[in-house]
């Protein structure tokens, strides 16, 4: 391929075999991509990483208190479709969470809070068997079978939503996941900061792509006074990790987890929100 | 198109009656071994149409800590794809690779966090011709 360098090194290495020389032929193929030159399609769909993912890593650094992280609140009082897609993205994201700290309880509550913001945003249909076995897999703290379930109720939802012709809320959906996830992930990095767990945080391509989304959304969704507080906090958050190859330092950590932060109390906040989005001192 | 059905492509000929999830059937089936291993298969994958023989690249956020598979499937006659894993500088990091009729696969362990180039390219018999393609990944 005209794009591929091949660099095919014969490395003939002398091999003593007791008092016989030899040789033997090892081939190294090393194969490299010119990306800037990529004369093929560069698909433009993004496949939105979830939670659990990033949350399994930190597993394996350390022994996070996820209990400390589960959100207790209400999922009530919405009645815009933006922000009821939005809040349905951060309610799935905390059931990550609650599958992480093994609070069965906790996750039926979500599999019937979810349901409710299904019913709110009128796909009813599309989660009630997702939210089912969500509630039974907590019976039998079938975690990785709930973990599944979650997943498939969030690309149900979204795809429910693209056939329905609400692409640009089928995105809002991933957006709110993603930002409650990152939220859980910088409050853990900042109570034990370590350079391995901040690398988890270097994801500017994704966040770029977030703004994208947002910047090519009707202008009722992305005129929308909580969306537009997204989009600027995307940005502060972006701009964070856009640092080179650096990676965050804990300040930095904390500083997106405040972004973060005060983003999911504006999405969670029912009524009117929006308003001004700032990271702390920055 | 991302997560859907796309529709019945190529009426008129046999071959090309399949719906594009088929494809995503065959990275599924690809994807066998590895979920017995423990991997979480994620439900969203990359679908569509893509000429024999063509490349296309995939932009995708990975974790260093986690090991993924990606697997690629194509439902049409004859298909042989293959799926290869560049880091951002463009350096193949996969750490094993299979291919086989209608399935390939890749397995990575991301040396660091970050965006990484997935090259999926299928060949058919006939070159040009449009053929179904799936991928799909997990991770543990």
């Amino acid at each position: 391929m005209a794009t591929k360098t091949f660099l095919r090194a014969a490395l003939i290495l002398a091999v003593m075999a007791g008092p016989v020389w030899g040789q033997v032929e090892e081939v190294v193929e090393v194969d490299e991509l010119d990306i800037s030159n990529f004369p093929g399609a560069l698909v433009e769909d993004v496949v939105v990483p979830v939670p659990s993912e990033v949350f399994m890593v930190l597993d394996k650094l350390g022994d996070p208190d996820w209990g400390a992280e589960l959100y207790e609140g209400e999922y009530s009082g919405y009645t815009d479709r933006t922000q009821l897609a939005l809040v349905f993205g951060t309610a799935v994201a905390d059931g990550f969470v609650a599958v992480q700290a093994k609070d069965r309880a906790g996750i039926q509550r979500l599999g019937r809070e979810v349901l409710r913001l299904g019913e709110a945003i009128g796909i009813r249909d599309a989660v009630v068997g997702h939210c089912n076995s969500i509630i039974e897999s907590a019976n039998d703290e079938d975690w990785k079978s709930i973990r599944r379930e979650l997943d498939r109720t969030q690309s149900t939802v979204r795809t429910t939503m693209e056939r329905m012709r609400d692409e640009d809320l089928a995105q809002a959906v991933s957006i709110g996941g993603w930002l409650r996830g990152t939220e859980v992930i910088t409050s853990l990095i900042t109570g034990a900061y370590s350079k391995d767990k901040a690398e988890l945080l270097s994801q500017p391509d994704l966040v770029a792509y977030f703004g994208r989304s947002i910047d090519d959304m009707d202008e009722d969704v992305k005129g929308n006074e909580k969306m537009v507080a997204v989009g600027e906090g995307l940005e502060i958050i972006r701009k964070l990790m856009d640092n080179g190859d650096e990676v965050l330092d804990a300040d930095e950590v904390t500083e997106m987890q405040e972004v973060c932060a005060r983003l999911l109390g504006l999405v969670r906040e029912s009524g009117s929100g929006g308003g001004e989005v700032g990271g702390g001192g920055a | 198109m991302l997560f859907l059905v796309v529709g019945i492509v190529g009426l008129g000929a046999p071959e090309a009656r399949a719906i594009l999830d088929e494809a995503h059937t065959f990275a599924m089936e690809a994807a066998v071994p590895a979920v017995g291993q423990g991997f979480t298969v994620r439900e969203d994958y990359w679908s569509g149409e893509i000429k024999s023989g063509e490349p296309k690249l995939i932009k995708h956020q990975l974790f260093k800590g986690n090991e993924y598979w990606f697997w690629l499937g194509s439902s049409y006659d004859g298909t042989k794809p293959e799926v290869k894993i560049y880091d951002e500088d463009g350096k193949l990091v996969q750490v094993e690779a299979t291919k086989e009729a209608h399935m390939a696969a890749a397995r990575v362990l991301p040396p660091e966090t970050g965006t990484y180039f997935i090259h999926v390219v299928v060949e058919s018999a006939k070159k040009g011709e449009k053929v179904d393609w799936a991928l799909a990944y997990g991770y543990r």
